[in-house]
């Protein structure tokens, strides 16, 4: 039972790690600025999930008030990013 | 942990599981996908639903655990689902704004606003046509 609640947080957090390796490589491929603005976040987002899981495996509280934060400057900076990228020039409906 | 693992636990873990597993899809699909537009709906729809998944995971084992956590997962939960298309959608305006070109299979226009410039993705600002 315990090994078994072990292995799947094991294997997520390297699930997390390989998807941050494969959201690295784009950031470094990224064509445009843009790109690397959604790897960043999604970055943001991929730790605040190993910090979840991390919290979950080994009942250690204190990572659950990191990744509130965590997630709140990861999103609230990609919109301020997207509102710096814009200068205001949004499209029309 | 020595003590036998609760359902509750289990439970949690393969939601868990499943929110990781959908990260790494969207991190693939990020990674593969040809074109700006269409690369950042995976790893937003990824974020927006593995984000919240592994929060209510954390939520069950704090509220099977007897802890106060629970309010701060269930806030992370909320906040990311919220969240994270807008920022995505305030981006995708902002690279529509900027002409970032689609690949070249793409039917159809944005609403308001043409991109029709050939050459590699640029990044010019629409000041000096408008």
């Amino acid at each position: 039972m315990e090994a078994a609640i072990t292995i799947l947080y094991q294997a997520s957090q390297l699930m997390l790690i390989a998807a941050v390796v494969l959201i690295l490589y784009r950031f470094s491929l990224g064509p445009s600025v843009f790109d690397r603005v959604v790897a960043f976040e999604t970055i943001g987002l991929a730790v605040v999930g190993y910090l979840l899981l991390e919290s979950n495996a080994t009942t250690a509280r204190l990572y659950t008030d990191a990744a509130l934060g965590l997630a709140l400057f990861s999103v609230v900076g990609t919109i301020f990013l997207a509102y710096f990228l814009g200068r205001g020039e949004f499209p029309d409906e | 942990m020595n003590e036998l693992a609760t359902p509750l636990e289990m439970v949690a873990a393969v939601l868990a599981f499943a929110g990781a597993f959908l990260f790494l899809a969207g991190a693939v699909g990020f990674l593969r996908l040809p074109d700006f537009y269409t690369r950042i709906h995976a790893p937003t729809k990824a974020a927006s639903l593995g984000i919240p998944l592994m929060a209510f995971a954390s939520m069950l084992v704090h509220l099977g655990g007897g802890f106060d956590l629970w309010i701060e997962d269930a806030l992370i939960m909320l906040f990311v689902f919220l969240a994270n298309p807008v920022s995505t959608q305030i981006l995708v305006w902002a690279a529509v704004a900027r002409k970032i070109r689609p690949f070249a299979d793409t039917q159809g226009q944005p609403a308001g606003d043409s991109i029709d410039q050939p050459g590699t993705a640029s990044i010019t600002t629409s000041k000096d046509n408008s």
